[in-house]
This record gives C-alpha cells, sequence and structure tokens, in this order.
C-alpha cells in the first residue's frame, strides 16, 4: 500500500514535470592549446683526425688510432713507449649538434698499467673556428696534407702545420663550424723501467659543452 | 396525404423566402508567429599574444613561436606554440587573450592536459581553490620529469572558474619548461584544453 501511494506520488510528479514542459539543458565548448617543443642536441665529432710519429720514435713505436662510431672517441694504442716517446694527434672536430657549443681540452683516460697517466703529459693547441663548408679558401682544406713533424717542429715543440688563427679554450663554435685541435702527447724522462717497453691504450674524450 | 406535406414544405420556402431569412457564417484565422534567438556561447583567442623566452637572443638556439589557428566566429580556436632547439633550463613564456565572441555570458569549467607520445602527467598543480595551473610531465618509461607546463590567469589563479561576460576579455598565461629528463633530439607534444559553458 505504502508502496502504491510512493509510486503514485513519483509517477504524479513526473507527469506534472512534463506537463509544464520543465528541461534541463546546457552547451558546453572547448579551445585548444597545442605545444610542440623539438629538443636540441650537442654534438661535437671527430671527423678525421692524423697520428704523427716523429722518425726517430717511429724506428721502435707504431701508433694505432681509431674513432668510435659516434665519433666522440679516439683510442689509441702506442707500443713500446720509452722515456721521451712522443706523438702529434690531430683532430678535426665539427659542431654537429644544433646549439652553439663551447671548445673544450679533451678527457683522456688510460688502459693498464695503473697509474700511467702519471708520467704523460700533454699540450694542446686549437685553430678555428673554420666554416663548414671546406672549400679552397678554407684553411682546414686538405688539412693533414702538409702536416709532418721532425726537422719542421718548432723549439717549443709547436708543429709547423699549415693553419693558423689559434685559439685560446674555451670558445664557441657554432653548428657546423669546424674546430683543429693539434694534442702534443708525451712520455716523461721518468717513466719508470717496469713500464718501458709496455704498450698502453690511450682514450681521448670529446667534451660536449653547450654555449648556452 | 402527399400532396399536403408537399404544400406544406413549398408553404414554408415561400414563407421564408418572403421573410428574406438567410443563413451566413464568416470564419477567419488569427495566427502567432514566434521567432527563438538562441544565445551564442563563443569564447575564442583574440590579439594581443605575445611570446618569449629565456634564450641569449644573440646565440642560435632555443626559439618560441606562438599563433592562433583555425580561425572561427571572430577568433580562433586554437593556440599553437611551436618551440625549437630547446635544451634542460629553456622556457618559454606565452601571453594569449580569450574573448567571449558570443552572446551568452562563457564559464571556464574545466582545464585539462592531454600529453603526447611518450610522455604522461607526473603532477598536477593546483591553486587554492583546487583548480588546475599546471602539470609536469614525465617521461612514461623513465618517469623523468620532461616538461613542466602552466597555463593559469595569474600565477596562483587558475583560468578555471572564470566567467567572461559578452564582449569581455580573460587574459591568460602559458609557461612551458624543458627539464633535465628531456631527451636531446627529441620531439614532444602536448595539448591542453580549455572547456566552457
Amino acid at each position: 500500500m505504502k508502496l502504491n501511494k510512493v509510486s503514485g506520488l513519483f509517477m504524479a510528479f513526473m507527469i506534472a514535470i512534463s506537463l509544464t514542459g520543465l528541461a534541463y539543458a546546457h552547451w558546453s565548448d572547448t579551445v585548444k592549446i597545442e605545444g610542440t617543443i623539438k629538443m636540441a642536441h650537442i654534438r661535437i665529432k671527430i671527423i678525421s683526425h692524423k697520428a704523427l710519429l716523429s722518425k726517430e720514435v717511429e724506428e721502435y713505436s707504431e701508433i694505432i688510432s681509431e674513432i668510435s662510431g659516434d665519433g666522440h672517441l679516439l683510442t689509441l694504442t702506442c707500443t713500446n713507449l720509452r722515456p721521451c716517446w712522443y706523438t702529434w694527434i690531430g683532430l678535426k672536430t665539427q659542431n654537429e649538434g644544433s646549439l652553439p657549443a663551447n671548445v673544450k681540452t679533451p678527457e683522456y683516460s688510460f688502459e693498464p698499467p695503473d697509474g700511467f697517466e702519471d708520467y704523460f703529459e700533454t699540450n694542446h693547441y686549437f685553430y678555428g673556428p673554420f666554416p663548414e663548408k671546406e672549400d679552397h679558401g678554407n684553411p682546414i682544406h686538405e688539412v693533414w696534407r702538409d702536416a709532418t713533424i721532425g726537422e719542421e717542429l718548432l723549439e717549443d715543440g709547436t708543429p709547423n702545420f699549415p693553419i693558423d688563427h689559434e685559439e685560446i679554450v674555451p670558445f664557441t663554435v657554432e653548428p657546423g663550424e669546424k674546430v683543429v685541435i693539434w694534442i702534443w702527447i708525451h712520455c716523461s724522462s721518468e717513466l719508470p723501467n717496469d713500464a718501458q717497453g709496455k704498450e698502453v691504450t690511450l682514450y681521448i674524450h670529446i667534451v660536449d659543452d653547450p654555449a648556452i | 396525404m402527399k400532396n399536403q406535406i408537399l404544400a406544406f414544405f413549398l408553404c414554408t420556402l415561400i414563407a421564408t423566402s418572403v421573410c428574406g431569412i438567410t443563413y451566413a457564417q464568416w470564419n477567419d484565422v488569427i495566427e502567432i508567429r514566434s521567432t527563438m534567438r538562441f544565445g551564442t556561447l563563443t569564447l575564442r583567442f583574440v590579439d594581443p599574444l605575445d611570446c618569449s623566452d629565456n634564450d641569449d637572443s644573440t646565440k642560435d638556439s632555443g626559439e618560441c613561436l606562438c599563433e592562433y589557428t583555425n580561425p572561427d566566429s571572430g577568433g580562433f580556436e586554437t593556440l599553437e606554440v611551436s618551440i625549437a632547439k630547446a635544451y634542460p633550463g629553456y622556457e618559454a613564456y606565452c601571453t594569449f587573450t580569450l574573448e567571449n565572441v558570443g552572446t551568452l555570458p562563457d564559464h571556464v569549467r574545466g582545464i585539462k592536459m592531454i600529453p603526447g607520445a611518450g610522455l604522461k602527467v607526473g603532477e598536477t598543480y593546483v591553486d587554492a581553490g583546487g583548480n588546475a595551473i599546471g602539470w609536469q610531465l614525465d617521461d612514461d618509461i623513465t618517469d623523468e620529469t620532461v616538461l613542466i607546463v602552466y597555463v593559469y590567469k595569474d600565477v596562483d589563479s587558475s583560468l578555471v572558474s572564470n566567467t567572461v561576460e559578452p564582449g569581455d576579455q580573460l587574459l591568460g598565461k602559458m609557461i612551458v619548461q624543458a627539464e633535465d629528463g628531456a631527451e636531446q633530439c627529441h620531439t614532444y607534444g602536448f595539448g591542453v584544453e580549455i572547456t566552457y559553458e
């Protein structure tokens, strides 16, 4: 009986609402914001290199060099090291990123023997930045062709290489621009006896540093 | 008998025609014409629109471009923000204008972040009223924070719950921050939907 009353009231209410035409409706719409973010990339790569030994050193030692696939690392395997052993390593690097980058001194790591790095010293000479296009007007056009050491090595250890515009690090290189780095790697005269004649693997890492 | 009936009928006809009794009826129609004009509920992006960033303008790095697209009834339906050469720490700022170009008051009911591919909403920032003002977008695999996006009326006040009367404008601000979790050479996208009623 109670249920009938309730349902009767509900029915009456519904009929009343439908008769009076009461309705609820609303409009809604949207506006949109769309965002796209393309991230830059930072990449200074070794695009070519040159490893030079003097005639004197070449008589007892050899050097094998290899650039990693990503162009970020040069591996040097140097045999039969002796005190005062030295080599000149030329790196042609390019800013292949989309941001300006700071050229910095490379980082070094060694493979055994332990503590070997203490007997190495390095000097760095930076040339550039040079334009991306290596036409005849570009100083780094065929830069390795005339690069030699020996009689042309100057008294202060600076090689006589056919480029100038030496720069002091860090300096900024725009995307696409190139820089040549000559590295003098020298083995100390105090190289211990147990390290002499050994083979060492030397890793030269290029440092990415955005100039922003 | 039949003749009597016929004679009576004829006499009646003659009598009524002589008296001039007639029957006539006029009729006509009256019309009720009603025109119902609905109001319009239309919120659109309009000028001014400003875009800037925290990048050193002398360098060829981060670039920000903002523009309105999808023109429609007195304004634009979409604001597109395109950022190029972004890097961690880069920030883009955009100030946009919403105008009620309709005839009914617009009430901003909600704001929703739609992360693009590879992203998910890590955290939602809200104002004192609990309405969204910003979102942290994380990499959906590494969980690292990639972007932080703010869309608000003021630093501590959401666009939500604002009512814009016809002809009035509502200024909004947007900040996009690139974070350390953003990958080099990658393109990220997101959408923000502002719902009004």
